[in-house]
């Protein structure tokens, strides 16, 4: 996996527990296998407790990801239901089936 | 949606959008402005919350188009940019980023209520705008879970009361959002089409009212126009006329004029001077602003004129002297090129120099430039609507306008202005015997029993003045021919006069000799009288002598008495 040198950390902002919200969580976590988590900084933010943190980060929509390292920035909207779009906006290749 | 029977109104601070829809747009509802590019609907926007912050409301907007950097500073520009702490009051959220943003998968609107329920408690803002959210809802391709979204903002709106604005994009062919956007104005209590179109050269700008909630209002397009006081709607005139009515005269300027008016101009009222050009419109307008400054009335002079100012130096060959009056500061004149500004910048203008220097008279030459910069249906209906303004105010005005002499229906002007006007009068040249003078004539005046004679106007380094035109043979004489036929008029006086008193002398002396007559024979009569008395006298002496003498002779005689005699005697 091509995360592991550079180091990815993202922000997830959720609107508590609505459909959309929830599947991001779930579709965010699913890219991630446990052994790959070390190298990934994440954090997710309900804008409905922490609205200042919203408005910080201009968050018009929910759920909105932040990519913010490594460079470029960028924000993604919707539910990430297109792994292969996601994986690709960030900068992650497909992980292979291990052959060892 | 359904509300109290009577919503509050929520003033935008749009001079005279607010009269317009009855006090402003509905409190706590939402209203939804509509419009091209460039149409105003960000200032709108701003105005509306700057209003706010002048009224001690705290507003918040979120901009989906220019950045919060670029509508602070188009802001400062205007005159109702609040400044220093109540700047803070006004809280501008960055929208902009969904624009750049990649989608995946499905969103809903939640972290920009959440968002702005934070900024909105923060500064307690009562107004909110979204500018742009046409860009926002772009964003969502699911035309259904749109509305759904737009709902949930609506819902949101009225859960914490807030009055709000939506601006949106929308497409010159689609005169009222009957696309993607065609359930908006049903989920808003107001809705406000602006629109700017460029003729000739000169952008015209106008708002539409395409509903609003809780108010009877006119669904025409208004003219709109934009200035460092912001957006300003140019209120539907009057349709009622109540203005003050005058009855005193004021001097037109031109002496014998006045006596043609009954008196002169009525205050208040209108008068429209026509004519080509150089048959002395501005000279009468000077004549009438003189007027009014020797009155000591404040005045107002419009030149639309290419020379600018100088107008006031050119009148005073005909003795025409307004610079005394400029200086004195009774005068202002205000010379500007009518063309690049819209007729209805131009008049917005001149009404509020009008209040500005308080004017008790106006005089706009020619009135006729503002439809000559290319926009004639537009201008009508602001020079109506400078009248109008003046009437109610009491103003007199002097309008001229420019017709083309040749022109068979030149009569009827082109901006219906003589069917305002109280007075109308039409200088024009008439050309004989190889002269062209300039002739006056009253058209009409209302309330005024005018004169009905075609005089000619004479411009002379003593002034202007009207003289008596000759018709002979159903031609007018001016100029040479009229003074030849003075001439005439005069000889022919001479010698009747001289007749007359030759007559007058020979019956004269007549009498007196007649006199004389019988002067004579009345001392003839007298004298025969006397000479009749002397007569009777000498008779009388005579009888007495003749009986004393008698008397002696019978003494001496002895004769008896005659029977009678002596009886008496006894």
């Amino acid at each position: 996996m091509g995360t592991r040198e550079r180091g990815l950390s993202l922000r997830l902002f959720v609107a508590g527990d609505s459909p959309n919200s929830a599947s991001a969580i779930a579709n965010l976590k699913a890219l991630f296998p446990k052994s790959e988590t070390s190298n990934v900084e994440m954090e997710i933010v309900d804008v409905e407790r922490e609205p200042a943190r919203a408005a910080r980060d201009g968050i018009m929509v929910t759920p909105t990801l932040l990519k913010l390292s490594p460079a470029p920035r960028c924000r993604i909207l919707g539910n990430l239901k297109n792994r292969a779009a996601l994986l690709h906006l960030l900068g992650i290749d497909l992980p292979r089936p291990d052959p060892n | 949606m359904s509300g109290k029977p009577v919503l509050e109104r929520m003033r935008t601070g749009i001079a005279g959008l607010d009269e317009a829809l009855g006090g402003g747009v509905p409190r706590g509802r939402t209203t939804l402005v509509v419009g091209g590019t460039g149409v105003g609907k960000t200032i709108f926007a701003v105005q509306t919350l700057a209003q706010g912050v002048r009224l001690g409301e705290a507003g918040v907007l979120l901009t989906f188009e220019e950045s919060p950097k670029d509508i602070l500073a188009n802001m400062a520009a205007f005159t109702w940019a609040p400044s220093g702490r109540a700047r803070a009051r006004l809280s501008v959220m960055d929208g902009r980023e969904v624009r750049t943003a990649f989608r995946n998968g499905s969103f809903d609107l939640v972290g920009l209520l959440s968002a702005l329920e934070h900024r909105c408690r923060r500064v307690k803002a009562r107004r909110i705008a979204f500018d742009g959210l046409d860009v926002l809802l772009d964003m969502i391709d699911d035309p259904a879970v749109m509305r759904q979204e737009v709902y949930r903002l609506s819902d949101w709106l009225s859960e914490h009361a807030l009055t709000a604005i939506i601006t949106a994009k929308r497409q010159p062919d689609d005169e009222a959002l009957t696309s993607r956007y065609a359930f908006l104005p049903f989920l808003t209590d107001c809705v406000v089409v602006l629109q700017r179109q460029v003729v000739g050269r000169t952008a015209i700008r106008g708002l539409r009212i395409l509903k609003c909630r809780g108010v009877a209002h006119s669904s025409n397009e208004m003219p709109m126009l934009l200035s460092s006081s912001g957006l300003e709607i140019v209120a539907p005139r009057t349709t009622e006329m109540e203005h003050r009515v005058f009855s005193e005269r004021i001097s037109s300027g031109v002496a014998r004029l006045d006596t043609m008016l009954d008196g002169g101009y009525l205050r208040g009222t209108c008068t429209l001077v026509s004519g080509a050009p150089g048959t002395a419109k501005t000279s009468i307008a000077g004549a009438f602003a003189e007027a009014a400054c020797d009155r000591g009335e404040r005045t107002l002079f419009v030149s639309f004129d290419e020379a600018g100012e100088a107008f006031v130096r050119d009148l005073a060959s005909v003795n025409i002297r307004l610079g005394r009056f400029v200086r004195s500061g009774l005068l202002r004149v205000l010379a500007v090129p009518a063309s690049g500004v819209t007729p209805e910048a131009h008049t917005f203008r001149i009404s509020s120099l009008l209040e500005e220097h308080g004017a008790r008279c106006l005089v706009v030459d020619p009135v006729s430039a503002l439809t000559d910069a290319g926009a004639g249906e537009f201008a009508g209906d602001a020079v109506l609507r400078l009248l109008d303004l003046a009437k109610r105010r009491g103003v007199s005005v002097l309008l001229t306008t420019l017709l083309d002499g040749s022109d068979p229906a030149g009569e009827d002007t082109a901006i219906g202005i003589s069917t305002i006007a109280d007075t109308w009068m039409r200088l024009s040249y008439v050309a004989a015997a190889g002269e062209r003078n300039r002739a006056l004539a009253i058209i009409k005046s209302r309330g005024t029993g005018h004169s009905n004679q075609v005089r000619e106007l004479i411009l002379s380094r003593h002034g202007l003045s009207l003289v008596d035109v000759y018709t002979a043979g159903g031609a007018v004489l001016m100029g040479t021919l009229r003074r030849e036929r003075e001439e005439q008029e005069r000889a022919e006086q001479t010698r009747v006069a001289r007749a007359e008193r030759a007559r007058h002398d020979e019956i004269a002396s007549a009498i007196s000799e007649t006199q004389t007559r019988i002067t004579s024979l009345r001392a003839d009569v007298e004298r025969k009288k006397a000479e009749l008395r002397l007569l009777n006298q000498s008779f009388e002496a005579g009888a007495a002598r003749d009986a004393a003498n008698l008397a002696v002779l019978r003494k001496l005689r002895r004769a008896d008495l005659a029977p009678k005699e002596a009886r008496r005697r006894k």
